[in-house]
């Protein structure tokens, strides 16, 4: 029994770890999302094109803002 | 209305595309003489008369895939690892999936919306971005170009009338004849490629009257 919950205790530990670690590197990829969506505007310019910028900054901070809550809470 | 309607060699492929309704919104995969689009190096005096993307309908293998995936976090107890984790890590791994699957489809969506053709009243420019972080633009003059044809294979391109159209430059005629191989200019699955082969053909003819070239 207590072996049992051991391994459970390890196993939320792991994966606890790995999410975190994912959600940094989501996080990043978000960020060159962000430079990426400025440069395409850049190569070719359309009307949607700030629209899209604004997504790619709102998909950042959100996915900042999860990242920090799951590092500090699991 | 733009100069391109204005002169001698008036387009009339284009005309015909703009009162066919193609001209509505960037977001359609064939603009007729849009506004509002521009591109790097666009020249003062040049005019975008076609604005071109991949059909919509080659989005949804992606689309299909963010569907399947979306439900697998329903059934995240059924499989014997996530099981025994606890809820708040469970939870965790639910945010980072669908956080990861949002992210997946904004990219999937960006790459199609920006992979874009366009044809100017001189050029053809061919706006390639694979993934994130690698992009490739090729231009053409429309007096170099040779040779301009159009591929529709498979159902689906046939009823939805889309195809590739593959536009050759004197170049690679002399590099290779093979010109999908030879990484000619493909506008992969547009909209309409007969009117787009039109548009440009009928491009091609008045800048060869304009040169006094005879093919």
């Amino acid at each position: 029994m207590d072996q049992l919950t051991l391994a459970q205790t390890s196993l939320n530990i792991v994966v606890g770890i790995a999410i975190k670690v994912l959600m940094g590197m989501l996080t990043l990829l978000t960020l060159i999302a962000v430079r990426q969506t400025s440069l395409m505007d850049k190569v070719v310019t359309v009307p949607v094109g700030n629209w899209f910028k604004i997504v790619a900054w709102g998909f950042f901070f959100v996915s900042l803002i999860l990242t920090i809550g799951i590092i500090l809470v699991v | 209305m733009p100069g391109v309607f204005n002169d001698d060699g008036m387009v009339g492929a284009v005309k015909k595309l703009v009162d066919e309704g193609f001209q509505k919104s960037v977001w359609c995969s064939l603009t007729a003489m849009p506004t509002g689009v521009g591109f790097e190096a666009q020249n003062d005096d040049e005019e975008v008369i076609l604005f071109l993307r991949s059909h919509p309908a080659t989005n949804l293998h992606w689309i299909a895939l963010i569907l399947i995936l979306f439900f697998i976090p329903f059934f995240w107890i059924e499989f014997p690892l996530l099981s025994n984790i606890s809820s708040l890590v469970r939870l965790a791994l639910t945010v980072f999936w669908y956080m990861g699957l949002a992210f997946f489809a904004f990219e999937q969506l960006l790459v199609w919306f920006y992979n874009v053709y366009i044809v100017t009243n001189t050029r053809v420019i061919d706006v390639d971005f694979y993934g994130l972080l690698y992009k490739n633009v090729k231009t053409a003059q429309i007096s170099r170009i040779e040779d301009v044809s159009y591929a529709q294979r498979g159902l689906f391109s046939s009823f939805l009338n889309y195809g590739n159209v593959t536009v050759e430059t004197a170049s690679e005629q002399r590099a290779d004849n093979n010109a999908e191989g030879s990484g000619a200019f493909v506008f992969e699955a547009v909209t309409n490629p007969n009117e787009v082969v039109k548009v440009i053909s009928e491009l091609i003819e008045r800048e060869d009257d304009k040169h006094g070239i005879k093919r």
